[in-house]
């Protein structure tokens, strides 16, 4: 049977076939959907959860997949960083069943922080890498990945990238293979699984051999294909660009890789041997590139192909005429037809009805320095908010505050940390924060869920992956007090007044504080209220409701005669009522809807 | 036959349940698919496209190249001229008018209506009101499939099957409704297409 999958889609659908049967991972673009759809498709079949972190997610993984159970762990690739201290024990240890990572890297930058390529981890780590190009390899290559994991006792590393994520490409299904529903008593192989220094000696020697085993049993795997065509230009490439360089270069030879750690030597001497220009194409790092090298072949990369962002088929037949690899296409000079100069962007912004949109406000105001986070928060470092002034990594803002303290700055400052990220790494730093007597105030902003990932749940949720109301919720406020916090305050955060208050009252403190700004986001509670307006008689054009960000508060087409300004208008369908725009109005002018109106955005 | 497909809109629109129609239509008629997303922040209101590549051959990369696009179908009369850049000399450009502001400098309407009537072969049609018209209060997406369906080299009956498909667990009625509404866009294009 085939079906329209999109890379994570099939990645699940690969773990069912596989015969996985425990799937952890933390949310990340472009990876989440993978555990979304085994919660949502196949939760008869297959555990899964949302750990607390990546690293957590990494650990359960191997535990499980110690006790017998095939075993899936997803990421998006700075995750990687977060789990890697347990991905290499367990390169170490080996399992008693099939253990995979899936990293979804994300080149060209769409929602990360960086463009790191993960493939260096497989080489760092010293597992045997896959790389799939559609959504059928992303399935395939599970299966493939549960074998190689159980054959060579090694976890493998599966790396997909936005454009395999996310796109849906055609995939013919298979079966679920017989898996056993019970497992054994747990092993006590302490020289197996006990990386104390004495055996790990012995587990070193051991990987170092199984990279060789894997390599030679890789020279006559049919994951790597030769494609022969006119032997001008030889091309070594894996991944999806696989299918951009066939567009680009329909005529050339194409060696495609599909595990490209360890690389087939032999197979990549003998296609060399045969081409006149041989040529690797890949996204981001040299690193298939600086190990032909390192074999004296003579090969082009990345003196053709930029080492930054996508090389997308447009962009790689640029490079490809520059170095006179292929003919450039005679442009046919066009009528000129709409060139329609300056289309706005619609870049991101804080949705209408997001709890978050009053804590920027009044930062804004304090004029105070923040130090930020990974989530929808971050969108406050844009206009017209300023106030988010540092973002690098999850759960760093609380220890860029504490960096903060212990330089002596001369004024109090804060950090602003969504409940999701605050449970998957702002715990320890906060421990730190108490224990060495720091000062600064942590805003911990609770909307109920991982919302920049799509909604997904944390430990302060009651519900699970798979929607079930069975979830044990951890509530913040008594947390952050039994770590020690003296000064704790919880605030309504869609209350402007009372969310300035918490500021004021937590930045006078002369220790660490936190403030904690409750409401759910627009997309947990779903519950928009009737829009507001704009009452024109009494609006003076001040312009003050554009500090609020938010969409839904647009110019009129009415001029306010004292300063010549547009008055403000309230879009009805955009607007959620969350009065917030109302609220720091000078004058009053922005309404309430009549009792009983019905709300508009229903 | 090769049929490349850009769909517009802005994050929340519903871009995509147009390409499940299309795609199933595809896969039922034997043809190769690929389809490329971009999720992430342009769920929030942010600009989305996806590209849609149809073939009785192998295809390669799911992404459109520049002056290859066979059909831009946008769901939001800017936008539409967002991509113009993709549209083949000979491409379609099937547009709903029915503009989507959440941006303060969004531009005059009438003057993007006018730069939509500059490309030679085009569809400019007020999908949201002829959904409503027809009570299909969500059917823009499917009066801007049927009206694009002209220009396809697909089976119309085979994009009515993805209906069924797409909208079969809400019912017949809602199936019909949305069948109707897909022929309603398709009359349109045949009765109002620039040339």
């Amino acid at each position: 049977m085939k079906a329209i999958l999109s890379g994570n889609e099939a990645f699940a659908r690969g773990a069912y076939e596989a015969g996985i049967q425990v799937v952890t991972g933390y949310p990340g673009t472009p990876s989440s959907e993978i555990i979304t759809t085994i919660g949502s498709q196949y939760n008869d079949d297959m555990y899964s959860e949302w750990s607390t972190n990546e690293k957590v997610a990494m650990d359960a993984a191997a535990g499980a997949a110690y006790s017998g159970r095939r075993t899936m762990v997803t990421t998006k690739q700075v995750g990687m960083n977060v789990l890697s201290d347990s991905l290499l024990y367990s390169v170490y240890t080996g399992a008693e069943a099939g253990l995979v990572v899936v990293t979804a890297d994300d080149p060209g930058l769409f929602s990360s922080q960086n463009e790191q390529d993960n493939r260096w981890y497989a080489r760092l780590a010293k597992i045997p890498l896959l790389e799939p190009q559609d959504s059928q390899e992303a399935k395939d290559f599970v299966v493939k990945g549960i074998e190689i994991s159980e054959k060579f006792d090694t976890p493998v590393l599966i790396r997909s990238v936005m454009r395999i994520s996310h796109s849906k490409t055609i995939v013919e299904l298979g079966e679920r293979p017989e898996v056993p529903k019970e497992v054994g008593k747990f092993p006590r192989d302490i020289s197996k699984y006990n990386c104390t220094a004495m055996y790990a000696k012995e587990m070193h020697a051991k990987v170092e051999q199984r990279m060789l085993d894997i390599e030679e049993w890789l020279e006559s795997s049919d994951l790597n294909k030769i494609e022969w065509k006119d032997t001008k230009i030889g091309i070594i490439t894996s991944g999806v660009v696989h299918t951009y360089v066939r567009d680009v270069f329909p005529n050339a030879s194409v060696l495609k890789l599909g595990m490209i750690n360890p690389i087939p030597k032999k197979l990549i001497k003998d296609f060399a041997s045969k081409v006149d220009t041989l040529i690797v194409v890949e996204e981001l790092d040299p690193i298939l590139e600086e190990q032909i090298k390192a074999l004296g072949i003579e090969v082009h990369g990345k003196d053709i192909f930029s080492p930054c962002y996508e090389l997308l088929p447009d962009r790689l037949k640029e490079f490809a005429v520059s170095a006179n690899l292929i003919e450039a296409e005679t442009v046919v000079e066009k009528e000129e037809v709409a060139k329609f100069k300056d289309i706005p962007s619609r870049s991101a912004v804080f949705c209408p009805g997001c709890p978050h949109r009053s804590s920027f406000y009044v930062m804004n105001q304090l004029k105070v320095p923040v130090a930020g986070d990974i989530g929808c928060y971050n969108l406050g470092s844009m206009p017209p908010f300023n106030a988010q002034h540092t973002m690098g990594a999850m759960g760093a803002s609380i220890g860029v505050l504490h960096g903060m303290s212990i330089a002596k700055i001369p004024e109090n400052r804060v950090c602003t940390i969504g409940d999701s990220t605050f449970f998957h790494s702002g715990m320890p730093p906060l421990a730190n924060m108490v224990h060495n007597g720091s000062r600064g105030v942590v805003v911990i902003m609770d909307n109920s869920t991982t919302a920049m990932t799509g909604h997904q749940d944390h430990p302060g949720m009651d519900w699970m992956v798979t929607k079930e109301r069975a979830a044990k919720k951890i509530e913040i406020e008594p947390l952050v007090r039994a770590m020690g916090v003296e000064k704790v305050k919880s605030v309504n955060a869609f209350n402007v007044k009372e969310v300035k208050r918490g500021f004021e009252e937590c930045l006078e403190f002369d220790g660490p504080s936190v403030l904690i700004t409750k409401g759910e986001c627009i997309f947990v509670s779903r519950k928009p209220k009737p829009a507001f307006t704009v009452n024109t008689e009494k609006c003076i054009a001040c312009h003050t409701c554009f500090r609020v960000g938010c969409p839904a508060v647009v110019l009129s087409e009415e001029k306010f005669e004292k300063n010549g300004k547009f008055k403000s208008r309230i879009d009805p369908t955009l607007c959620n009522g969350c009065s917030v725009c109302s609220q720091v109005c000078p004058t009053g002018a922005i309404e309430a809807p009549e009792a009983g109106k019905r709300s508009l955005a229903e | 036959m090769k049929l490349d497909i850009i769909l517009a809109g802005v994050g929340g629109q519903g871009i995509l349940s147009i390409a499940t129609v299309i795609g199933y239509a595809a896969v039922q008629s034997g043809l190769d698919l690929k389809q490329a997303e971009t999720h992430g922040m342009s769920q929030r209101g942010g600009d989305v496209q996806s590209h849609l590549r149809i073939s009785d051959h192998t295809i390669y990369s799911d992404l459109v190249p520049e002056g290859a696009a066979d059909i831009i179908l946008s769901v939001e009369p800017m936008e539409s001229l967002r991509y113009i850049p993709y549209l083949s000399p000979q491409g379609w450009l099937v547009t709903n008018t029915t503009p989507f502001k959440n941006i303060p400098n969004y531009p005059d309407l009438y003057k993007i209506i006018k730069e939509v009537g500059k490309v030679p072969h085009h569809v400019a049609i007020d999908a949201d009101g002829m959904a409503k018209e027809l009570k299909n209060s969500r059917g823009m997406n499917m009066v801007m499939t049927g009206a694009a369906s002209l220009f396809m080299d697909i089976d119309f009956e085979k994009l009515k099957e993805g209906i069924r498909y797409s909208f079969g667990r809400k019912g017949q009625e809602i199936v019909d409704l949305n069948i109707a509404t897909l022929e309603a866009g398709r009359k349109f294009a045949e009765e109002n297409r620039s040339s």
